[in-house]
């Protein structure tokens, strides 16, 4: 994740999608479209930002079937020249009649924000602000992209990165593209490696205390949040070490132990999450026993060199090919009622002004439209012989709004290089 | 099955001019077989004067060169060969007790190969007089001409369907274009030879093991009654092909023919290659895609056939390999 402006995460994603043995192999990709669809809501003392990301392509592949051999190139042996492929009464794990298929993938999404990060709910959106991808061969495309979330609190935010954003934990929660993984294996192997990085930044930095391991919940970070946003008034301005960003050793352990605020003596008395006396910086160690015998499938990785922590977790992770049946009712589904409450108000106008300048507008616009929040691109390959016009009249826009949209000119636009068509969320 | 207009009377006195007393009658494919105080005898009944002349000359030939017995035609009280009766010509032969070839024994295989020889050895001898071969045989340049472009509307129907494709249409579909392949190579391979073809003698469109017969006096070879006509190996692939059928696809079988074949007759280069490329061509199949073109679809009966002819292609396949091998093996020895 990425802090990229103020009031602005970016979340990098890659992604492996595999094609199924039913599926037609990939020779040609027409397009392909990666749309959010995100539900954001406030839950108690967070904001909730969950759903998925769909991956939509259509492709051309399983060309050559049914193409007749038409050269005359003569064997060289009467045996060369009656070796024949055999015949088959087995179709095949697709129709030799198909030329086209398409690819639908879900990318779970969850990133829970403390609801002090953001002034109103309505202001918080996502949207996808790069979109790429790689033929790696005719069964699997791999997935770039970048999910953005916008609309925190600027000036907050600027002092939480100043100050390490103490307290704050984002959750960010990626599910995909583990097909042949064990997934109990994988969170061990992701909270190894998290924890051999965690150490070994640790071992280069004076260690004088070895405190618990912190493990949050999104429960506790409001908690933590709390806490620390009343130390946060006490503090100056000063360069944040990572340690600082920590909570002090007791309140994590509560934490991890029973997941709520228990009086802190009782924790004390447990030898085993018994802390040093805190002497200056508190610097967090892992507990070994989340590995050894995790408690629940969700994992978290605390990155404290970093201003805002998240925790990438498996929880409810499963490659879902879930059957979208449509795309509408899916965007139906996006706006909470919060902001449906709140665009009715002052808003509505300025919606109603884009919408008219279709979709190109809304790519220009779409910061400021609250009702808006998403924006999606589909990628166009240009074919050759295919003009401008052509492609805008198939997605039904204005050529310039997708030369906007490419910040191109007609003279950079050639056959062959990819096109970004946008499409109103 | 020849339906006649021939009462028993009629028959009785057509057969008194032969000196032969009947017993009893029974329908046969070809005429009739009739049980004389003379052992069985078979009354066929052709339609061609000159195909009657053209068969009872080779029948001599083979009688001639000798090696084998041959079905000849016998002569009446007038010394003729035949009678004429409304139109038709009424030959009577003696049909020889015994067995047929067992395809499972290789000797017998190489005794097929042999005799057939003969009766080609005959055939090139002959006078071929004013016979003509059949106009719709069986390999020609229509063929494939008709068969590529069939193949490619086909095809073309197939996508163009506006229903869901059914397993049936995906099936045949997928295998069209591996039939065209057959075609094709079939076709340059007539490229190359059809201008012999012209110069190879006209024998029977068919030639099947059961018209060679063993019994305690030998073997004899014989029907081929009222056949149409086609240029020679027409006759040698399709007794190829049932040797290799019967024998449950042995190619040693095959393998025997063709030397026993070999021993009595050499086949020239153009004719080898003549009977690999009608080998190459996926006749049993092929039945099934046109049955499929003009219903627009198979019936179940039919489905199960095609699948099978399908499973059997392999072995089609192998036979016409095993041929190629023979060929470049032939060529090899020859350089």
């Amino acid at each position: 994740m990425q802090n990229v402006q103020a009031g602005t995460y970016q979340f990098d994603l890659k992604e492996s999608v595999h094609l199924s043995n039913e599926q037609i192999p990939i020779e040609e990709i027409d397009d392909m479209e990666l749309v959010p669809q995100v539900n954001i809501e406030e839950k108690g003392e967070e904001i909730d930002i969950s759903g998925s990301l769909y991956l939509y392509g259509n492709y051309r592949g399983n060309l050559n079937t049914g193409k007749l051999e038409t050269t005359e190139s003569q064997a060289n042996t009467y045996e060369e020249s009656v070796q024949f492929e055999p015949l088959s009464t087995e179709r095949g794990p697709y129709s030799p009649l198909a030329r086209e298929d398409k690819f639908e993938y879900r990318i779970p999404v969850r990133i829970n924000i403390p609801k002090g990060k953001v002034q109103d709910i309505s202001d918080v959106y996502a949207y996808i602000s790069s979109f790429d991808y790689e033929l790696m061969n005719p069964y699997q495309i791999d997935i770039l992209a970048s999910l953005v979330i916008a609309g925190f609190r600027e000036e907050e935010e600027r002092s939480e990165t100043e100050e390490g954003l103490i307290g704050s934990e984002f959750e960010f929660v990626h599910v995909a593209g583990e097909d042949s993984i064990n997934p109990v294996e994988e969170a061990i192997e992701q909270r190894l490696k998290a924890l051999e990085e965690q150490i070994a930044s640790l071992e280069e930095e004076p260690m004088e205390v070895t405190p618990e391991p912190v493990q949050v919940s999104a429960v506790q970070v409001m908690e933590d949040e709390r806490v620390e946003e009343e130390e946060e008034e006490s503090m100056e301005a000063e360069e944040p070490e990572e340690i600082e960003e920590l909570e002090e050793p007791e309140e994590d352990a509560v934490e991890e132990e029973a997941g709520v605020n228990e009086p802190q003596e009782e924790m004390e008395s447990v030898p085993h999450h018994e802390a040093p006396p805190e002497i200056g910086n508190v610097i967090p160690m892992p507990n070994l026993n989340l590995i050894e015998t995790p408690s629940e499938q969700e994992e978290e990785i605390v990155e404290p060199e970093k201003e805002v922590k998240i925790a990438i977790s498996k929880k409810g992770i499963k490659r879902d090919r879930e059957k979208i049946t449509s795309i509408s009712s899916m965007f139906s589904k996006t706006k909470t009622e919060e902001i449906m409450g709140e665009d009715k108000g002052g808003d509505s106008g300025e919606i109603a002004e884009g919408l008219k300048d279709n979709d190109a507008m809304y790519l220009t616009n779409f910061m400021g439209e609250k009702e808006e929040r998403f924006i999606k691109f589909k990628l166009c390959i240009i074919q050759k012989n295919e003009t401008l016009e052509e492609i805008a009249e198939r997605y039904r826009l204005q050529v310039e709004s997708i030369l906007k949209a490419n910040k191109a000119t007609r003279t950079q636009i050639s056959a062959g290089q990819i096109l970004y068509i946008p499409v109103k969320g | 099955m020849i339906f006649l207009k021939v009462t028993l009377e009629q028959l009785k006195k057509l057969l008194s001019t032969y000196r032969l007393k009947v017993l009893r009658i029974h329908p046969h494919d070809h005429g009739f077989l009739v049980e004389t105080n003379k052992g069985i005898k078979v009354v066929t009944i052709w339609d061609n004067g000159e195909l009657l002349k053209w068969s009872n000359r080779w029948r001599e030939e083979v009688a001639i060169q000798g090696g084998t017995g041959v079905e000849r035609f016998l002569v009446n009280v007038n010394k003729k060969k035949y009678i004429r009766y409304q139109g038709k010509y009424y030959v009577i032969s003696s049909v020889p007790e015994g067995h047929h070839p067992d395809v499972y024994c290789n000797d017998e295989c190489m005794k097929v190969g042999e005799l057939f020889a003969r009766y080609h050895s005959a055939l090139d001898r002959i006078d071929q007089g004013s016979v003509t071969p059949v106009s719709h045989s069986q390999v020609d340049e229509k063929l494939f001409t008709e068969a590529t472009t069939w193949i490619k509307q086909l095809m073309q129907s197939i996508e163009q369907k506006q229903e869901v494709p059914t397993l049936i249409d995906e099936i045949i579909y997928m295998n069209l274009p591996l039939i065209y392949d057959r075609f094709r190579r079939a076709f340059q391979l007539w490229e190359g030879i059809k201008d012999s073809i012209s110069y190879l003698p006209l024998s029977t469109v068919s030639y099947h093991l059961e018209q060679m017969t063993k019994n305690d006096e030998g073997w004899y070879i014989g029907g081929g009654y009222n056949q149409p006509l086609a240029p020679l190996h027409q006759d040698t692939v399709q007794l190829i092909r049932e040797v290799y059928e019967k024998s449950e696809w042995k190619i040693e079988a095959v393998g025997g023919f063709l030397k026993g074949y070999n021993n009595q007759r050499n086949l020239t280069d153009s004719e080898w290659v003549y009977i690999l490329m009608q080998l190459a061509v996926p006749w049993e199949v092929w039945k099934y895609f046109t049955e499929y073109s003009k219903q627009g679809n198979l019936s179940d009966d039919q489905v199960d056939l095609f699948l099978e002819a399908i499973n059997r292609q392999k072995y089609w396949d192998d036979l016409t390999r095993f041929v190629a091998r023979l060929i470049d093996r032939k060529m090899e020895a020859s350089a």
